[in-house]
Formats: C-alpha cells, sequence, structure tokens
C-alpha cells in the first residue's frame, strides 16, 4: 500500500516542480557592476541599492529566483534605483571612487570579504548575507538589512 | 532573590581569585569621550553582559562605580559616531582612566534600520558539547538508514545485536541503548520497541542533522538520558528544490541492496509557508556468511513517505507539522521462502509506523518571551514471528512453531507547553511540563507470552541560562518527573507485574568558560533515573539451541539511578585559510541498581529460555572522548575521535545463574559487548570543484562476547578481536544547467572486509553471537540527480 502511494508521491511531486512558475515577462532587473556605478552616477545621481551575496547562501538564491523576479520590484529598482549585485567573496580588484579595493581577506580567511563589503556590509564585524544596503544619491547609506526580504518588505523599503 | 546574591557573590570571589586581587571586589571607571580634539557629548558607555551603564556629560566626561573587577568589555556608541567596543582591566578599590576617541560615522552605518532572523551564521557558543552528525557525513559514508552513519561520533557506536532479525542499538559512551534518549525534532516519541528496529527504519536522506549530547546536560529532556540524547532534526524547507537518488549496493560480492530516494520542498516567495517531501524505499536480500543457510544479515524492505510543512499566521507565530509513514518488512533465519513455521528460525516482522507532530510557537512583539505548545505521536502495529522448528520434527514442535506468530501494538504521545523568557542582559529562563505515555501490547498466544505496559510520565522542568559576563555562561536547571508504570508481563507458566509510581528530582548544571579566543572549558552534572519496566531487549526474541529466549522482568525491581560528570577542555584555532580544533573530555557515570539481564537457566516445559532482569550491583562507566580535526583548506578535512573507557561493575556481577547444583555461575567484572577502546576518522578531497573523494573509517577494539554454549543457555565469554571498517567514495558532480545537476558516485563500504571472522551455525545457533561491523564489504554505485549541487 505505502509502496504504490510511493511511487505516486514521486510523479507528483515531479510534476509539481517540474511546472514552470507562471511566467513572468516584465523583464529583469538591470543590475550594474561597481564601475559602471560609478559612470552612471556621475551622468546622473539616483539612488543605489547594493546586494551583497555569496554563492553558499541560501536565502540570497532564493531572493534572486522569487524577489528580483517580481514585477513589482524589477520596476521599482530600474526606475528609481541603480541596482548593484556583489559577490561579497569575489577576487576582482574594483577601482572606484578612485581607488583600488581589493580583497584582503583572499588566502586568510575560508570565506575571504572584499573590502567593498567589509566597508558597506558588515554589522558589529561580521558578514552574514543576504545583506541589502540603500544609498541616497550623495552615496550615503539611508538603510541596511541584514536578512531575506520578500518582495512586499523590500518594496516598502524601497519606496 | 537572595539566591542571585549569593550567586553573584560566589561569582564575584571567583573571579577575585582568577585575578589574583585580594582587596575589594570592585573597582571604578572613568574617562572622557572625545571625537578628534573635540569631547564628544552624551555618548553611551555600556558595561557589556550586565545593566551597568551610564551617558557622558556635556564635555564627554563618565564615570562609572561599582564595577566588578577583572577584564570588562565596554561598549560606547553614539549616533553618528562608529561604535566601540575595549576592554579594561579594573582593580579593586582603585580608579581606572580611559579615553575613547570616536570616529564620526562617515558612510551613516550606524544609525540606519538593523534587523535580522534569517540570515546564515555559524552555531553560537553553548555551554554543553554538542557533537553534529551532518547531511555530509551521512553521504560521504553512502549511509542508506541512519544506523549507519551514526558512528563518527565521539562516544557513539551502533551494534549489531541479532543475526535472526538484526536488532541495532546505539550505545553512548558503553551505555547500552536503553540509556538514551532518541528524540525525532526534539520529542521523545521513540519508544521500546522503536528503538530494537527504528534505526535502521528511518532514511538518512531525510536528516538534516543529527545531535548527539553524551551524558544528560540539559534539563529540557526527559531523566533516562542517562547516557545521553540523540536528536534527529529533519530538514527544514528554504528554497524550491528536488533531489532523486538511487543507490545499489553489493554486499559481500552476492546480496542486493537496491534504494530509491526522493525528496522535495517548496517554500512560498514571503518564507510563511513551505512543505518538504521525502520518500524512501529500500529492498536489502539477504547475506549469510558462513554457508550454512542461515542469514547473518536479514532481508530488509522498507518503504517511508513523508513530510514536514510550517505555517506563519503572523509575524511572531509559526505553526510546524510533520509526518512520516514507515513501512518496513524484514526477515531472517533460514529458508525465506518458505513459511515461517515450516523453517528451523524465522524472525520474521512487519512494521506499519506512523509517526506525526504538531508544534506552535508565538512570541511576543518584543520578542522577549516565547510560548510554544507540541504534540507528538507515534503508533506502531507489527506482525511478528519469532519461532520455527528449530532443528526438531516431532508434533510438538510443530504445534510450537505454528503459534508462535505474535502482535504487537505500540504508542507513544507526547505533549507539553514551553516558555522562555530572554531577559535584557541576555539571560534566559525555561519553564514548561511536559506529558508522555507509552502504551505497548507485545503478544504471542503460542508461547504465552505477553508484555502489556502503560508508562504515563509527568515532568515539570526549569532552566536558567545565566551569562554574568563574556567569558562564562552557565545553564542551572532541574525536572521532576512523576513517572508510573502499569505492567503484566507474562511468560509460559512466569506471571509478573508491575504497579509502581515514582518521583524524581533531577539537578542538571553545567557552565561554559572560555579561558581565552581559543580554549572553553565545560563542566556538568546530571542526575537520571529510570523506572523499572520494560525496554527495547525486552521485546526482542533471541533464538538459543534452537529455542527461543525471553526476556522478563523480576519481582520486586527497584528504580535505577545515576550521577554524572562530565569536563572538557575544547580548543579551535583558525591560522589563515587552515583550521584545527581538539576536544577532550572527560565522564564518570555511576549507577546504582542498574537493571541487568541475569540467564537463570531456567527453562519452561516447552523448552523456552528465560532471562531476568534484575538490580544488578553498581556500576562506574568512566573514561574519555576525544576528537582532533585540522584542515589547511577548504579543499581537504580531517578528523580523528574515538573513546577510551572502562565500564565496571563495583562487585562481581552475575550473568548466568544456574539451578541449584546444576552448574558454577557465570560471572564478569565489566561490560560485555563493549571495548574500551573505539573510534573514527573522516576526511575528504575535493580533487576539483565538481571531484570529491572521501575516506572515513571506523575501529572497533577489543570487547567481551558471551556465547551461548549449554542448553541451559550458559554462555562462555570470548574476546573478540579488533576491527577496523573502511569506507570509501569517489563522486563527480555534472553541472547540465543552472537547474540540473548530475552526480554520479562509487566506493566501497568496509574495503577491507573487517568482519566478524566465524558465527554460530545451524539452528542451534546462538543468534545474538554478532559483533563488529555491521555489514562485510560492499561495492557502490549512486545515482543523483537534483536542482542544487
Amino acid at each position: 500500500m505505502t509502496r504504490e502511494l510511493f511511487i505516486l508521491a514521486v510523479f507528483t511531486i515531479l510534476l509539481f516542480l517540474g511546472t514552470p512558475a507562471s511566467a513572468q515577462e516584465a523583464g529583469s532587473v538591470r543590475w550594474l557592476t561597481f564601475e559602471q556605478l560609478e559612470d552612471s552616477l556621475a551622468a546622473h545621481p539616483k539612488r543605489v541599492f547594493i546586494d551583497f551575496y555569496t554563492d553558499w547562501c541560501t536565502y540570497c538564491r532564493k531572493m534572486d529566483k522569487r524577489v528580483f523576479t517580481k514585477p513589482e520590484v524589477i520596476d521599482l529598482l530600474n526606475e528609481d534605483y541603480y541596482a548593484v549585485r556583489f559577490d561579497a567573496e569575489t577576487e576582482a580588484n574594483i577601482v572606484f571612487g578612485g581607488q583600488t579595493l581589493i580583497n584582503d581577506q583572499v588566502g586568510k580567511s575560508r570565506s575571504p570579504i572584499h573590502q567593498i563589503a567589509q566597508l558597506l556590509a558588515l554589522r558589529e564585524g561580521q558578514f552574514a548575507p543576504p545583506t541589502l544596503v540603500i544609498l541616497d544619491e550623495d552615496f550615503k547609506v539611508t538603510a541596511r538589512y541584514f536578512e531575506y526580504m520578500d518582495s512586499k518588505k523590500l518594496v516598502s523599503a524601497l519606496k | 532573590m537572595k539566591y542571585l546574591t549569593i550567586l553573584t557573590l560566589f561569582f564575584s570571589c571567583l573571579a577575585t581569585y582568577t585575578y589574583g586581587q585580594t582587596t575589594e571586589n570592585r573597582g571604578t571607571l572613568s574617562g572622557k569621550v572625545s571625537t578628534g580634539d573635540d569631547g564628544l557629548p552624551f555618548a553611551s558607555i555600556q558595561l557589556m553582559g550586565t545593566n551597568i551603564g551610564t551617558n557622558a556629560d556635556e564635555q564627554g566626561n563618565f564615570r562609572l562605580e561599582d564595577v566588578p573587577v577583572g577584564q570588562q568589555t565596554l561598549k560606547i556608541s553614539q549616533v553618528g559616531y562608529q561604535s566601540l567596543t575595549r576592554t579594561v582591566e579594573i582593580k579593586g578599590g582603585q580608579t581606572t582612566q580611559l579615553d575613547i576617541d570616536l570616529n564620526e560615522d562617515l558612510l551613516n552605518l550606524e544609525g540606519v534600520v538593523v534587523s535580522g532572523t534569517r540570515y546564515e551564521q555559524d552555531r553560537v557558543s553553548n555551554p554543553v558539547v554538542v557533537g553534529v552528525i551532518g547531511e555530509k557525513l551521512f553521504n560521504a559514508t553512502q549511509s542508506i538508514a541512519i544506523s549507519e552513519g551514526l558512528n563518527f561520533q565521539p562516544g557513539v557506536r551502533v551494534e549489531t545485536n541479532c543475526q535472526n532479525c538484526g536488532f541495532t542499538q546505539v550505545r553512548l559512551n558503553g551505555l547500552e541503548g536503553s540509556y538514551s534518549q532518541i528524540l525525532i525534532n526534539s520529542r521523545p516519541i521513540f519508544s521500546a520497541l522503536n528503538s530494537v528496529y527504528g534505526l535502521d527504519q528511518i532514511p538518512a536522506n531525510i536528516v538534516e542533522r543529527v545531535e548527539v549530547v553524551r551524558s544528560g546536560g540539559s534539563a529540557l529532556y526527559g531523566s533516562n538520558a542517562i547516557a545521553g540524547t540523540i536528536n534527529i532534526i529533519t530538514k527544514d524547507p528554504v528554497e524550491n528544490t528536488w533531489e532523486i537518488r538511487s543507490n545499489t549496493a553489493l554486499i559481500g560480492g552476492e546480496a542486493v541492496d537496491q534504494t530509491f530516494n526522493f525528496n522535495g520542498s517548496v517554500v512560498n516567495e514571503s518564507l510563511t509557508s513551505g512543505v518538504t517531501f521525502y520518500g524512501m524505499s529500500r529492498h536489502r536480500d539477504s547475506y549469510d556468511a558462513n554457508g550454512d543457510g542461515f542469514t547473518e544479515l536479514v532481508r530488509l524492505e522498507n518503504t517511508v513517505l513523508g513530510a514536514k510543512a510550517f505555517f506563519k499566521p503572523g509575524e511572531d507565530s509559526k505553526i510546524t507539522l510533520d509526518f512520516s509513514a514507515l513501512e518496513e518488512y524484514r526477515r531472517g533465519g533460514d529458508r525465506l521462502d518458505l513459511a515461517p513455521h515450516f523453517t528451523d528460525i524465522t524472525e520474521e516482522l512487519d512494521h506499519n509506523t506512523f509517526i506525526g507532530g504538531i508544534n506552535y510557537e508565538q512570541w511576543s512583539k518584543n520578542d522577549k518571551n516565547k510560548f510554544s505548545l507540541y504534540a507528538s505521536t507515534q503508533s506502531t502495529q507489527r506482525d511478528s514471528y519469532y519461532g520455527g522448528l528449530g532443528g526438531g520434527r516431532t508434533p510438538e514442535d510443530s504445534t510450537l512453531a505454528i503459534n508462535a506468530y505474535g502482535l504487537t501494538d505500540d504508542l507513544a504521545v507526547v505533549a507539553g507547553v514551553q516558555y522562555n523568557h530572554y531577559f535584557n542582559n541576555n539571560d534566559v529562563i525555561i519553564l514548561g511540563i511536559e506529558n508522555q505515555y507509552y502504551d505497548t501490547r507485545d503478544e504471542i498466544q503460542g508461547y504465552n507470552r505477553l508484555i502489556d505496559q502503560q508508562v504515563n510520565t509527568t515532568g515539570f522542568f526549569a532552566q536558567y541560562e545565566w551569562k554574568p559576563n563574556e567569558k562564562f555562561m552557565a545553564l542551572l536547571g532541574g525536572r521532576y518527573d512523576v513517572s508510573n508504570v502499569d505492567g503484566i508481563y507474562t511468560v509460559g507458566g512466569i506471571n509478573r507485574s508491575a504497579d509502581v509510581t515514582v518521583g524524581v528530582f533531577s539537578p542538571r548544571a553545567t557552565l561554559l568558560y572560555q579561558v581565552n579566543e581559543n580554549l572553553r572549558f565545560r563542566g556538568g552534572y546530571a542526575r537520571g533515573f529510570r523506572a523499572p519496566q520494560a525496554f527495547n531487549e525486552d521485546l526482542h526474541i533471541s533464538s538459543v539451541g534452537g529455542e527461543p529466549l525471553f526476556v522478563i522482568l523480576s519481582d520486586d525491581l527497584d528504580k535505577e539511578t545515576s550521577n554524572a560528570f562530565t569536563g572538557s577542555l575544547n580548543y579551535t584555532k583558525s591560522m589563515g585559510l587552515a583550521q584545527f580544533n581538539l576536544l577532550i573530555e572527560g565522564f564518570y557515570t555511576q549507577l546504582q541498581n542498574p537493571f541487568t539481564q541475569v540467564s537463570t537457566g531456567v527453562q519452561l516445559p516447552n523448552g523456552s529460555i528465560i532471562e531476568e532482569v534484575r538490580n544488578g550491583e553498581g556500576a562506574t562507566v568512566s573514561g574519555v572522548n576525544f576528537e582532533a580535526g585540522y584542515s589547511p583548506s577548504g579543499k581537504f578535512a580531517f578528523q580523528l575521535g574515538g573513546t577510551a573507557q572502562q565500564s565496571n561493575y563495583s562487585e562481581t556481577q552475575v550473568i548466568f545463574e544456574p539451578e541449584e547444583g546444576d552448574e558454577n555461575a557465570i560471572t564478569v567484572d565489566e561490560f560485555v559487548r563493549n571495548p574500551n577502546l573505539y573510534g573514527y576518522f573522516t576526511s575528504f578531497y575535493n580533487v576539483t570543484e565538481a571531484f570529491k573523494i572521501d575516506l572515513t573509517g571506523t575501529y572497533t577494539g577489543s570487547m567481551i562476547v558471551p556465547r551461548v554454549v549449554g542448553a541451559n543457555g550458559s554462555p562462555d565469554l570470548l574476546d573478540s578481536d579488533p576491527f577496523f571498517d573502511v569506507n570509501l567514495k569517489a563522486s563527480y558532480n555534472f553541472n547540465i544547467s543552472d537547474d540540473l545537476n548530475l552526480e554520479l558516485s562509487v566506493g566501497f563500504r568496509n574495503l577491507f572486509n573487517s568482519f566478524q571472522p566465524e558465527f554460530d551455525s545451524g539452528p542451534e545457533r546462538d543468534s545474538d553471537f554478532i559483533y563488529g561491523p555491521a555489514a562485510p564489504r560492499s561495492v557502490f554505485f549512486s545515482v543523483k540527480i537534483g536542482n542544487l549541487y
């Protein structure tokens, strides 16, 4: 009896998971790099949203797949903000504001935090992704969130 | 309040002693907060871990009196400036001067919204040593059921107890299975009956982690957790995931073990509801090591289906629901294709188990209070056959064999309420009431055998988590349990019954002292007790000399009590990419009136052999658990752990007591079936991101093993040889697309075929004469498909 149920359950779940999420054709968030951000800010100042993530962070993946795909989030980020997605563990050197920022923890730590993240995304000295930072036109931080935010929360934070 | 003062005084004395101050135990701290050359007005100065604090005046000057002596950590903060923490030494009766310079917070990082609950973080420091066996380890050892992966923690050893039915139990610090409490999602619904075969029935793929606490450290869990608790925590969903796995193994070159697994989870975007599904279907052939036609490994057919769901009605509340349906068929003995009563020995069990639970949590608006309400249940119906012709072919043998079919009904219900209050200074108090009810009825009419037992335990518990400063933390608590056992135990013409109520108070205390950044000291004391009742082994029937062997409780069995002490040192250090950890833990457990099985030499008219559970001599179990790990980088890690212990009866313990004038009694000084040295190692090497090699193994030292030789059940005591059971696994991951991964793995379990060299043979064998690794060498091949790597 349980065996038949088992087989039934496998197929039901496969079907369920295999169905693509209801198609959303609102495009996607236009993510910028820090270099692009600098040029954009110089040309036309706007508020800035930065998503600090790492590739091992479950909640970050969830935000990518479920939150940054919502039309209202995409619209807000594309229209009112420059949106930056930044891997906090990247090893790349980044030139920003006339300075070269590097990941000085590479080879020293298992989860090396890039200087940009050290500057903007630490909370009591710790980095715990996802960290979401909102800055004003003068690049001054107005809010930081150290947790997963669903689209409702994110929209109200962005407004 | 009086007690609190005393405690504070006690701690102050401790601090005084530690820092060699003899004058007074209070000092004064004063100083000035400035930014650049200017005084900074109104900054807040807080002594971390206490309520002591003040604000600077308009010029930035501050003064704090009555500060406890010793190292104190201060937090200085002001809106618009970057907060600072400083550690200062306060001397008794003196004023310590401290000037602080705060930097302006140019990026405005401090003054903004700070929240955080759902983020990725490591564990927090805990005064109880919690050993964790994670999903990774179950994967590395290619464990199908939980029982196959538990050996990889110090002090934990899973042993196989029967060739006819594959009864396994887990020993903690050398104490038998019934001294530990197995929890599923923190609830004690694993009944005596479940602990006979249950560890084989729970698939490893539903487990997020197994938490092992040696020696009952926390007052939150039941008093019968004398040796410790093993908490099986099933997966909590976050992402939308799915995974299907197939594992094929060939055991000893002949027996096929085929398993299919799946799990998947769906969680909504706001993380307010979600569900995880899981399932397993397993078929394992029986295995006969010595070619006598009788099994050493039983045939298994196991199907599991379950789910765990959560729902958050509001921001501050959460409801969790879980259920599992387990169906397991196992059979061992000889001629497995015949009806059991035509064979010489058959042990055949068909389990239908349902486990379910509901949990409700409510937080207060300010997050200072948490209230939880929970109820869990487990129900099992079991058809059993323990018997057979036993080598004989007389009409009496046939009559006995055909009447050896049995029926078991088992029910466990656990319900409780718990209240947590979080104080401003980070202390926590927990209060709760829990009721546990177990009802077991196991009947085999042919043997006139009946166990009909109801155990009800009501427990009241309280625990205070005390954190007077950053370095010291203590868990102080206790529980009061009222246990009522109402049981009828019958075999043949022997009738026993129990109707006892015992009330016992069990205090618990553990403390943590952070000597420095790298070194932690922990110590603990726990009292525990077990009310007289039938445990796992009493529900299992072995076979000896072609006759069934029953265990029955003796009359006037008294409760068993224990005192357990532990102390440990834990050293952890990271040097750049390299990580090193070392744990050394001493344990000392005293048992008073331990329940002990004594073979009485009594045979029933139908030939059955009887063992009796009596209050044995006192016993002491003591030793050292150790664990050392080194990992030079994320690519490679090595961990070694183990236990060196002694388990001695305080006076010589009789395990075989013949009827008068028959034979001499057989006695032991130490526990049987328990090695004095055992351990494990685990290692992995990530050759590339996709290619990974795992090498793991366990060591089982020499031990005393009883082997029944006499027709009346008298045993010989043998010294076993040590075993070294090594597993090797290589796996490769193909990243087919963003949403699809395929992993192939191959390997060996018990690579060097370290297995019991000699078994009893034929219908009259002693079925309990089995020890060492659970299975001979097997080769496996596994395929895993899923959307996550």
